[in-house]
């Protein structure tokens, strides 16, 4: 065959595009029975559509015509449009599929192509990648090229696509794709799996399609194609062949013969190699094959792979729990591939059959040591047969033994032994329980299990070799990322003896002192039908002496409270009524509600010392429904009061809902005695603001607190009631370990002890809920964007602010759960209740966002993201950083519309950015107010959110430089 | 040191791919040609470890002159008994510039890693000698004798192989503990490694068994103390003790030891006391009681420091004596006052009758017996009480008991000090014992006969050179130990 005889180069170039959103199911069928596009009816516009530049004349491009009595799809693409102007656009086919069975697997592209006529010089003939609809984000599979095809002669072309391997959780990772022309094989493709089981198209991820998601296909004539041809009968068919996985297809078939056998036991051996043993119930095998070789152990290195290793069933079965079963050995392994997989199967003569399973040696000891526990041994511990403590040490041992084996023999290897970790805390008391890698954990006390007060965990962490390397204390509700064998006890303390005064009987108290002064309400004991408490008083009474017993504080008299609102007045003093020597906290408990729909100062939260001085004061106040604290420090000469810190909305609404009310004072040197604050048990504020000045410097002992004191302002109008009041002191030995400011459970929204400072946002029907994990007791924020619904966001304003920041601090926990099939996430700052909105937009965009658009799936993820000024110059900002870490590694820097990606300075060097239609002042760290966290339009699955914290910090040597020019 | 307290070691060291086996333990020897005196037989002149994909030992055969088909046999024991297998099959290597064969045996279970295996080789007709090897054998052997004990992170790779050896040893010594049920010698044994300037040789060496710190000379160089960093059988660091010359440093641990020379501050270095007895071995000073059967008395661990060494009594429901004669050369002119010092830590005693845990007599070397002891000093559970005799067959109550209670289950520090002091022509004896350096006991009698009436006079202290320590036939469980030992005199 002279090679004159055929175009030097005919390429053609096919692709699969998936639009996701599986068509299984769809039983349609094209224009004739056969699925296939023939041209003869108008119904193949149903299936095919066909694009051309607009530059081109319909006619001049392609039209269906008669040929032969038949009839065709003439293209002619000349290059030219009818003006004359070259052009150079291609030409492009999307087929949809003509014919679809249900439980499609296999998807096959079929046509027939004639070159008519073409230019010697047009030769190419490509398929673009780009699939219908002009949606370019679909993925392409796979191209083909196809050359050397005879002028004049009609060739038949078929494609054939098909998912060849599916991994153990079904999802596909390989693929073979076939082209023929004639009904030659002139292309045959099995992907090498990379490890990913998605595909990269478009600058997206997307996993690799079922054939039966197949929904479209697309071929092209190329750009410079200059020619006449002919298409005909062309069908996109998807259907089904029978493929069987543990015997059974997905289309419910089951293979002939099929027994299936469950791989019921493993084991290992200490041998001169690591033996890993797999035992089968007898039972489950088929009596026939209940042989010497009847039934043997398949091994392979890797899914799919070939049979490297097989083995038949010890000569004796082995009673395990009462199952009697075949056990076959597999072959050992070295020290230095303990964490190495083989894919196993047990398989009989006649039909059984087991699942695949993945197993290595380091999953058999660490499910030793963490889901039967043995990771908690401890020496004392010696089971059964006194030797529990040893199978521990063994079990590390030899994992240790193999990390430096491969360390030594294998240094390379991409997978270490030991950084598979799993970690186990045990279940007893915290709710927690197996967990792997990188999952976190919750440590949650059940109060239900013992009548003590819960003070702490104690807790001890161990690496992947069973080596203590960190222990501690840590507070309910803290977060662990699995990274070995975590053993957290309960530290409870004696039991804290609350003398509760109840107000029952209407009795007096020495612990509870009510002064009173231009009293205008009723003060009356909370007993049922107790009316001879009540004391009502008039406007012109004053007293200065304490009353006792107070229960009930109605301001909310009504003949003359609102017109009078100045005359009222009265403090409550609530004395240690239970002390304990060494005590190094001082709490209050009562129970509290306030009623009041004034949005003017309500009360004072005080703590006084012996002296009269005031350790602690707040005013306190009605924010939109809720109690709002707004702690005082003394700036005075006198030392004390009055600035006021940024105010902090309590959860207790003033709607007289009855809350359990605790304010402690924990003491300790300067920078860790703090006050806490807790509604219903849950810790929602810590305040280290002292009101008397030189407690900033000398915080009081426990014995310099004299009293808590509830003081009724003198223009409220609400009622407030306490109950079982109790002023305690605590000696706790633990609390005093060093409080941290930053990073602080104030600072973070972690959805579980801190569930406000934060705003979630959708448009419907995209939804979001707070979930709590049913194992790790961990709750975060869930976004449901599955489809095509509208984007949601979650915006949180600072959750900290340290003087002379200079860098801005997001953090958060990030999941995208197993059915995201598109990641479109974004995060941005902006500025929103700033007090300079004339400089800086009042807005919640951006002068940067960093897309952490991750692979990542069912997998917590940490991200970290730092934003900097580096240069101001003449007062500008010149030059800026963004930095990207991801569980605490370094990313990159910077990007789009912001610090350029390789030299992390904004592209425009600017002192300008453009946000919404103006332009503002490039801002340093200081500026920024609010990160909102965004799903965009694109995004496609469930996402969740944790322990979201934005803060402005001040880090030394972290200062801009700043240049003056001339 | 005596060389005969320590393991044989030949030290033949062959390179085998990576891995360079080191030594064998010889343990006999064989051949099968009578015939052949003047022929060199096979002998296996070298032992490899494979420990990167399977645990086996490998051994190189040097043909000698022998011809005919190689083999290597794998023996029951050190004689040969029986044949447990025969391996065929072998590849040629180059090992010690010779073209040897090389046997692969069967692999090791962790659990067997000091399991001794005894290998002979034979060519056509000819038989080697039976050796004997080990994987722990060569990981000791690696370890102690070709360094790597001492290597640190710095040396990179070679630490790695350090870590390796000792986490293998590790290992196996769990999958013993677990896998192997009765009695067994326990995976993991103590070595010394000597760094460049020790005049030692490295290897391993018994537990138990000393060897005495001895310097080698450096022209120009002043050497300081001995740096000894002590590790578990298994590599974990514990400390470091700084030695001094000629220090008898007992095995309980491994240990690298290095020569330091020049240094500035040897204030904490700890110093040898020639004149102490230090129980790191039965010394032959004493004399040991004949009555008790065998087995009563070991140099075993301190109870509460495993690297020390101390003599260990076990009760046997019989009086069991330790006697020191000092010998008179040591007393220095001018002495007037006897010591004698050592340690004690027990277990308890049995109370009631005959309630006292050990005697102590310390007196004239040629006066014994309850007519001629000087002194007799009981140690019972709570008291130290000092006794005299009322006959040749008797003694009094105590006459002296000290307030303080003594202590079970540690150390107590026990000094008795003797003095004869004279005035206006009479000799006063004056004994003062003292606990952990408390007074407990001032007693101005004798305890035999002969001194209280005056057949004997009251000795000087340079006279007292005898000490003798009885358990008590009563003590009938728990165990006794005794640590260094001195009697010496002080000039006051």
């Amino acid at each position: 065959m002279s090679k004159s005889k055929f175009w030097k180069i005919l390429t053609i170039t096919l692709s699969l595009c998936l639009i996701l959103g599986a068509v299984i199911g769809i039983t349609a069928s094209a224009s004739d029975e056969d699925g296939v596009i023939t041209f003869d009816e108008d119904s193949y516009a149903d299936y095919l559509t066909i694009f051309t530049n607009a530059n081109f004349a319909e006619d001049n491009t392609w039209s269906v015509v008669d040929v032969n009595g038949g009839k065709k799809l003439l293209v002619n693409k000349q290059g030219k449009d009818t003006s004359g102007t070259t052009y150079n656009g291609g030409t492009t086919f999307a087929v949809k599929p003509t014919y679809v069975k249900d439980f499609a697997n296999i998807a096959t592209l079929e046509f027939d192509f004639t070159i008519i006529e073409a230019s010697a010089y047009d030769n190419q003939f490509t398929l673009q990648h780009q699939g219908i609809s002009g949606n370019n984000a679909s993925p392409f599979v796979h191209g083909f090229t196809i050359s050397a095809l005879e002028k004049g002669v009609e060739h038949h072309i078929k494609a054939t696509y098909q998912v060849t391997l599916f991994d153990l959780d079904g999802v596909p990772v390989e693929y073979e794709f076939v082209v023929e022309v004639d009904d030659e094989v002139v292309e045959r493709v099995n992907t090498i799996r990379t490890g990913s089981t998605q595909l990269k198209a478009n600058g997206g991820l997307y996993e690799l399609p079922k054939a039966s998601q197949v929904d479209s296909i697309t071929f092209a004539l190329n750009n410079s194609f200059l020619g006449d041809v002919y298409f005909d009968n062309i069908s996109l068919k998807l259907t089904h062949e029978h493929e069987y996985s543990f015997g059974v297809c997905e289309c419910g078939a089951e293979k002939e013969g099929f027994s299936p056998i469950e791989i019921y036991s493993k084991n290992v051996e200490y041998g001169s190699k690591t033996y890993l043993y797999y035992a089968v119930p007898k039972a489950q095998v088929p009596e026939a094959d209940r042989t010497a070789d009847g039934v043997w152990l398949e091994v392979a290195d890797e899914l799919g792979g070939e049979i490297v290793y097989k083995s038949y069933p010890q000569a004796e079965t082995v009673d395990i729990n009462g199952t009697e079963c075949y056990v076959f050995i597999s072959r050992g392994v070295p020290a230095k591939e303990l964490n190495t997989k083989e894919y196993v199967r047990v398989m009989s003569a006649s039909g059984g059959e087991s699942r695949v399973e993945a197993y290595s040696a380091e999953d058999y000891l660490y499910q030793k040591l963490y889901n039967e526990a043995y990771a908690a041994k401890t020496a004392e511990d010696v089971g059964a047969d006194g030797k529990d403590y040893l199978r521990r040490t063994l079990y590390y041992d030899l994992l240790k033994y193999g990390a430096i084996a491969q360390e030594l023999l294998a240094p390379d290897a991409a997978d270490k032994i030991g950084d598979t970790v799993y970690a186990y805390a045990p279940a007893a008391i915290a709710t927690l329980g197996e967990l792997k890698a990188g999952t976190k954990m919750v440590l949650r006390y059940d109060t239900t299990l013992s009548d003590r007060a819960f003070i702490c965990w104690e807790y001890t962490q161990y690496d992947a070799f069973g080596e203590v390397v960190e222990t501690g204390y840590a507070a309910n509700g803290s977060a662990f990322y699995a990274d070995g064998y975590l053993k957290a006890v309960p530290v409870l303390g004696s039991e804290i003896e609350h003398n509760y005064i109840t107000f029952d009987d209407g009795a007096s108290s020495d612990y509870v002192k009510t002064n009173m002064t231009n009293q205008k309400g009723s003060l009356v004991f909370a007993t049922a039908g107790v009316v001879d408490g009540k004391w009502t008083v008039n406007k012109t009474k004053t007293y200065s002496e304490y009353k006792t017993a107070i229960t009930e504080w109605n301001t909310a008299n009504p003949d003359s409270t609102l017109t009078d609102p100045g005359s009222i007045a009265a403090s409550t003093n609530f004395y240690p009524n239970t002390k304990v020597e060494g005590a190094n906290i001082v709490e209050f408990v009562a129970d509290y509600s306030f009623n009041s729909p004034a949005k003017t100062t309500l009360e004072y939260l005080q703590i006084y010392d012996t002296s009269g001085k005031h350790i602690y004061r707040a005013y306190v106040n009605n924010d939109s429904g809720y109690l709002k604290i707004n702690s005082e420090y003394g700036v005075t000469s006198a030392g004390e009061g009055k600035a006021i810190t940024v105010g902090l909305r309590t959860p207790i609404k003033t709607d007289g809902t009855t809350y359990e009310l605790k304010i402690r004072y924990i003491s300790g040197a300067a920078g860790d005695a703090r006050f806490e604050f807790y509604c219903d048990g849950a810790l929602f504020h810590t305040s280290q603001t002292f009101y008397y000045q030189k407690y900033m410097t000398t915080p009081p002992t426990v014995e310099e607190i004299s009293h808590f004191n509830i003081n009724m302002s003198n223009n409220p109008k609400g009622t407030m009631t306490y109950d079982n009041v109790a002023v305690t002191q605590v000696y706790d030995p633990l609390v005093t370990e060093k409080y941290e400011v930053l990073g602080g459970d104030d600072a973070v929204v972690d959805f579980d002890t801190k569930i406000d400072g934060y705003t979630p946002g959708v448009t419907s029907p995209n939804t979001y809920k707070i979930v709590t994990d049913p194992v790790t007791g961990d709750s975060y924020i869930e976004y449901d964007k599955t489809g095509t619904k509208s984007g949601g966001w979650i915006r949180t304003n600072l959750t900290e602010v340290q003087d002379n920041a200079n860098v801005a601090v997001i953090e958060y926990d990030y999941y995208i759960c197993s059915d995201a099939t598109k990641v479109d996430t974004q995060v941005t700052v902006g500025y929103t209740g700033n007090n300079d909105s004339s400089t800086y937009p009042n807005n919640y965009t951006t002068p940067f966002f960093i897309q952490p658009n991750l692979s990542n799936r069912e997998e917590w993820v940490r991200i970290r993201i730092e934003y900097r000024a580096l240069e101001i110059t003449d007062g500008k900002v010149t030059k800026v950083q963004t930095d990207l870490y991801i569980n605490d590694v370094y990313q990159k820097s910077g990007y789009r519309s912001g610090p350029d990606a390789t030299t992390g300075v904004f592209k425009h060097a600017s002192t300008k950015l453009e946000i919404f239609g103006g332009t503002y002042p490039v801002p340093t760290a200081d500026k920024l107010t609010t990160v909102t966290f965004a799903l965009n339009q694109a995004c496609d699955g469930t996402f969740r959110y944790d322990n979201i914290s934005f803060r402005l910090i001040h880090v030394d040597g972290m200062d801009p430089t700043v240049v003056t020019t001339e | 040191m005596k060389k005969s307290k320590f393991l044989k070691i030949l030290a033949p060291i062959v390179a085998l791919g990576l891995l360079i086996g080191a030594f064998f333990t010889v343990s006999a020897s064989a051949t099968t040609d009578e015939g052949a005196a003047d022929a060199k037989a096979p002998e296996i002149i070298s032992m490899n470890v494979e420990y990167g994909s399977e645990l086996y030992l490998y051994y190189a055969v040097d043909k000698g002159d022998a011809e005919g088909t190689p083999k290597l046999q794998v023996l029951s024991d050190a004689e040969g008994t029986e044949i447990e297998y025969t391996v065929t099959y072998y590849t040629t290597e180059t090992v010690h510039g010779k073209e040897c064969y090389v046997f692969k045996t069967n692999g090791v279970a962790p659990k067997e890693l000091n399991k001794a295996q005894y290998v002979r080789a034979v060519v056509g007709e000819e038989a080697s000698e039976i050796k004997a090897a080990s994987v722990e054998l060569y990981l000791n052997t690696r370890l102690y004798k070709n360094g790597f004990a001492a290597k640190t992170a710095a040396d990179g790779e070679d630490y790695t192989r350090r870590n390796l050896y000792y986490q293998l040893l590790k290992y196996g010594n769990s999958a013993q503990k677990l896998l192997v049920e009765g009695d067994f010698e326990a995976i993991g044994k103590p070595g010394l490694y000597f760094a460049e300037g020790s005049s030692e040789l490295n290897g391993s060496y018994t537990a138990g068994n000393y060897v005495a710190l001895k310097a080698a000379a450096f022209e120009g160089k002043t050497f300081s103390y001995w740096k000894v960093e002590e590790y578990s059988v298994f590599g974990e660091a514990i400390g470091t003790k700084l030695l001094g010359d000629g220090y008898e440093y007992v095995l309980g641990r491994s240990a690298v030891i290095t020569p330091v020379y020049d240094a500035e501050d040897t204030s904490e270095v700890e110093l040898w006391d020639e004149n102490v007895i230090h129980f790191n071995y039965l010394p032959s000073q004493l004399e040991y009681g004949t009555t008790l059967t065998d087995g009563t008395r070991e140099i075993t661990s301190d109870p509460e420091d495993e690297s020390n060494s101390a003599l260990k009594l076990i009760p046997a429901g019989k009086t069991y004596a330790i006697t020191y004669n000092v010998n008179n050369a040591t007393i220095p002119e001018n002495a007037n006052v006897a010591v004698a010092e050592f340690r004690l830590w027990y277990d308890g005693y049995r109370s009631g009758a005959n309630s006292y845990t050990a005697e102590i007599y310390f007196g004239e070397k040629n006066s014994t017996g309850k007519s001629g002891h000087a002194s007799f000093i009981y140690l019972t559970g709570t008291q130290v009480q000092a006794y005299k005799a009322t006959s040749s067959s008797a003694h009094s109550a105590a006459v002296k008991s000290s307030s303080s209670a003594l202590t079970f289950r540690e150390w107590l520090d026990i000094r008795i000090e003797y003095r004869a002091i004279e005035a206006d022509g009479t000799v006063t004896p004056q004994w003062m014992v003292y606990i952990n350096d408390d007074l407990v006991i001032t007693y101005n009698g004798m305890y035999g006969t002969n001194y209280q009436d005056g057949t004997k006079a009251i000795p000087a202290a340079t006279n007292l050179n005898r000490f003798q320590f009885n358990l008590s036939s009563s003590i009938v469980s728990g165990s006794v130990y005794l640590d260094d030992l001195s009697v010496y005199y002080l000039a006051e």
